[in-house]
């Protein structure tokens, strides 16, 4: 049966109390069986330890919810102070996670003519064992919303992309007490890093730190307790960009970095790699989605919704980029407070989110295989 | 009097008696904003306002 606001409150204390770094999701997942088996969702727990609940007699539309179990480690007293709850997970993302299965339980009461699929998944914040399971078969869903704070009256419709760039700076050895004689590779990779530091291509904005791409220098390793001068540097380049910045762009302007760092460093020796590339995602604004997630912000809280493109990165990245599918990032909280010692939610946020949630589906499940609008894409 | 056809839930509202181009309206039935580009007798044409911003963060 559908729950109170008293009880919404208690069910979000209860996962906060239920202390759940990723990886340690078995206490948890039983806790959110219990309250799905309570609140009429078909549940069950997948080989990995996600927690998959259905509502609803589809097939079509369907929606799927996605939140995450698991938290960074350290744990947080949980305490309601000031109208707000305390503990680890307050934004990062338990609220989002019980609003999803809060608004699911209550359209379960309901009846909805659809489907809606709940993925409570484990190890976001390890190696996504989660959701790589949840997505080793196809999913056949519609619409996808994933439980991640963006404020109740803000929709998260863009992330940027992201990749490293490791560089691994060689010269010549030699004795150290003659440092004029020789190149010193670490020397070198901090003047090839300022390169790198200043990479920018034709087509961003910069006047947006979305539409922009920035580097971050992650790690630097190289030189030895011996006398000689550093002959071996390795550099690791966190690489964020925007939809509009293809892969093919990128590689080759950091290979023109390279070559011409080394017409002007003939000594020096460089080795470039790229890898753990995640491409940038960014909604269709007038999709159905958004359009039924900004109708259920204003007409349930009385304000403005207002679309967030971040600078980060996301599992969604992940999964839109295999499904193609309208996909957005909404939930309460500041995730500035992500993984800090001061993770908090507002009590009045966090109801207020479950109610958009359920209004938005409503409105979506309305929407779907309607008209489309005039200008939509 | 000008009429404003909501372009997301269809809701037909009139327009103030006094709008002019650059003003914002909302809708009665689900509170989209409005700008009202042009008036051209009975004839409202307006453009969705949309409130965007950037956040850092996941």
């Amino acid at each position: 049966m559908p729950r109170s606001e008293e009880q919404a409150i208690e069910f979000l204390i209860d996962l906060l109390e239920t202390y759940s770094p990723f990886g340690q999701e078995g206490p948890i997942s039983d806790l959110i069986l219990r309250e799905m088996s309570e609140l009429g969702i078909d549940a069950r727990r997948d080989e990995v330890g996600n927690v998959i609940g259905e509502v609803g007699n589809g097939p079509h539309p369907a929606l799927l919810l996605c939140g995450h179990m698991d938290t960074v480690p350290g744990f947080i007293p949980v305490r309601v102070e000031g109208g707000a709850i305390y503990g680890r997970g307050a934004v990062d993302a338990k609220s989002s996670l019980a609003s999803m299965i809060l608004s699911a339980g209550a359209l379960a009461e309901e009846g909805i003519d659809g489907r809606i699929i709940v993925a409570c998944v484990v190890d976001e914040e390890g190696e996504g064992r989660g959701i790589k399971n949840l997505m080793k078969d196809r999913l056949d869903v519609d619409y996808a919303i994933f439980g991640e704070p963006s404020g109740a009256s803000n929709i998260t419709i863009g992330y940027k992309g992201s990749m490293r760039i490791i560089l691994k700076v060689g010269t010549e050895p030699g004795h150290s007490s003659a440092p004029w004689l020789f190149e010193n590779a670490i020397e070198r990779a901090f003047d090839l890093w300022g390169a790198f530091k200043g990479f920018h291509l034709p087509g961003e904005d910069p006047n947006s730190k979305f539409y922009s791409m920035t580097s971050c220098l992650m790690k630097i390793r190289g030189g030895s307790d011996s006398t000689s001068v550093p002959s071996e540097c390795e550099m690791t380049i966190d690489l964020r960009f925007p939809p509009q910045i293809s892969l093919e762009d990128i590689f080759s302007g950091a290979r023109s970095i390279v070559e011409k760092f080394g017409e002007e460093h003939p000594k020096v020796k460089v080795h470039m790699e790229f890898g753990d590339i995640t491409k940038p995602f960014e909604a269709d604004r007038r999709s159905p989605l958004v359009r039924a997630l900004s109708w259920a912000i204003r007409t349930t809280l009385g304000k403005q919704p207002t679309l967030l493109r971040k600078t980060g990165t996301a599992d969604l990245n992940v999964l839109w980029e295999a499904l193609k599918i309208p996909m957005v990032a909404y939930g309460p909280g500041d995730s500035k407070l992500d993984h800090t010692p001061y993770e908090r939610i507002e009590i009045r946020e966090y109801l207020d989110s479950i109610k958009v949630y359920k209004a938005a589906i409503r409105r979506l499940f309305e929407l779907h295989g309607g008209e489309p609008r005039e200008g939509a894409a | 009097m000008p009429k404003i056809k909501c372009p997301d839930c269809g809701a037909e509202f009139d327009a103030p008696q006094d709008a002019s181009p650059g003003e914002i309206v909302s809708c009665p039935d689900c509170g989209l904003e409005l700008e009202i580009k042009s008036i051209k007798g009975d004839v409202v044409e307006v453009k969705e306002l949309a409130v965007e911003g950037e956040d850092w963060g996941e």
